[in-house]
């Protein structure tokens, strides 16, 4: 950034301040300044800002750092802790492969034996078919009301859901509905996005409280991700390829955090 | 792992500088950080960034997204805190005037909108660059600047106008 000595804007002003600004930039904009005073006097009220933001938090860098932030200590619980559910829900996905393998080569009684198995993420493929296809009625409520849509899932859930937004990704809340997840409450939510293509977002409440590693899986032209997060199983689920479906599961695991 | 635990903990004082800057109390700032190192070292997953350069960015993206999450609830139920802590985080200077000039920068920048705060901290207080701090925010380095200049404009109007009323006062 050059600025030219008639031309300066807040933009150049603020780069300056916040030390943005190559030497030659600097020293153009300080001679700049000396000619302008109310300029200059906003530029000094936000050094003076700096400084006072300075004085307010830089002193918590010498403070002791207190014990329940000592990540060692933090590594050490979490392993004892162990994995939870991890190796069921690589069952659970490896017989989903072997499924959707036999599926492929025509055994459907195979793939049906499979998919009946009460498994978290067969139960999100098969909410999603059933659901993701409907025209006119994919909801139960619609995601304008999104307030009114946490709170009546958060309540059947018994778990203080935020809904996650994806509009960021070109992925917009169709809504959500309230569905069996086994003997359990799920809930299911549908975003779409510019094509009319849907994925699903299926959150139920974890028998344990545990952490486990995004698994991928596939069903014909679906594909899946599973993970478990503090108390909450999550499978997002959409005709989408691996990367995409990642960055989706990369922003709900955020946005739920 | 232990060079992952490595590279977690020598950000731990710019995290909690940070998150005291963000709620402006001792308590809630440290829970927000432990949250923050939970979640890290639960997830060495898919999610763990790669490369020894993206575990800070990744630790602030963490942060802002717990502290997100709970001023969202907060909004629907509101927490009370005592005054008492409220004040003990606060440096005190000797002389009364900039102790009180300090305590009107700390409510002017708490009466900010978050995503704003967030942005100016990041700048000023951990000294980060634009384009570093707008890919922790995830926006647009425009939008970064403008939610600085706005910040900036709002504080300036709130605490100039507290110095003047001070000088006045003598």
């Amino acid at each position: 950034m050059t600025p030219a000595s008639q031309d300066i804007s807040d933009t150049d002003l603020l780069a300056y301040v916040d030390g943005a600004l190559s030497a030659e930039a600097a020293q153009r904009i300080a001679r700049w300044l000396d000619s302008h005073p109310e300029q200059k006097a906003r530029v000094e009220s936000w050094r003076r800002q700096n400084a006072s933001i300075a004085s307010l938090y830089e002193p918590v860098t010498a403070e002791p750092v207190p014990p329940r932030l000592d990540v060692r200590h933090m590594h050490a619980v979490h392993k004892r802790a162990g994995p939870g559910w991890r190796p069921v829900a690589a069952a659970a996905v490896l017989c989903l492969i072997v499924a959707s393998g036999a599926w492929s080569l025509g055994y459907r009684a195979a793939s049906r034996t499979a998919y009946s198995h009460d498994s978290p993420v067969a139960e999100a493929f098969a909410a999603h078919r059933l659901y993701a296809s409907e025209m006119l009625h994919p909801v139960q409520v619609a995601g304008n009301r999104r307030g009114e849509l946490s709170q009546w899932l958060s309540d059947r859930l018994d778990y203080r859901l935020v809904i996650p937004d994806l509009s960021a990704m070109g992925w917009h809340l169709l809504g959500g509905s309230l569905v069996p997840v086994g003997s359990k409450p799920g809930a299911l939510l549908m975003y779409e996005n510019a094509q009319g293509r849907r994925v699903t977002l299926s959150l139920t409440v974890a028998p344990r409280p545990g952490d486990t590693e995004p698994r991928y899986a596939r069903s014909d032209a679906l594909a899946s991700l599973t993970w478990q997060d503090g108390r909450l199983d999550c499978t997002v689920v959409g005709p989408i390829d691996h990367k995409a479906l990642h960055r989706i599961a990369t922003a709900v695991y955020r946005q739920l955090a | 792992m232990s060079d992952f635990l490595d590279a977690i903990e020598a950000c731990i004082p710019s995290l909690r500088r940070y998150a005291r800057g963000l709620t402006h109390d001792r308590e809630l700032a440290d829970d927000l950080v432990q949250d923050c190192l939970e979640r890290a070292i639960r997830k060495k997953s898919l999610f763990r960034p790669r490369g020894d350069g993206a575990v800070q960015p990744w630790l602030f993206k963490i942060l802002l997204n717990l502290y997100r999450n709970q001023q969202q609830q907060r909004h629907r139920r509101p927490a009370l805190v005592s005054m008492d802590k409220h004040e003990a985080a606060w440096p005190a200077p000797d002389n009364p005037q900039a102790r009180f000039q300090l305590g009107e920068t700390a409510r002017a920048i708490q009466a900010l909108p978050t995503e704003q705060r967030a942005a100016l901290l990041l700048v000023t207080l951990e000294g980060l660059s634009y384009s570093e701090a707008a890919a922790i925010l995830e926006v647009p380095q425009g939008t970064l600047m403008s939610r600085i200049a706005r910040a900036r404009q709002t504080l300036r109007q709130q605490l100039d106008d507290t110095h003047l009323n001070v000088r006045a006062v003598k």
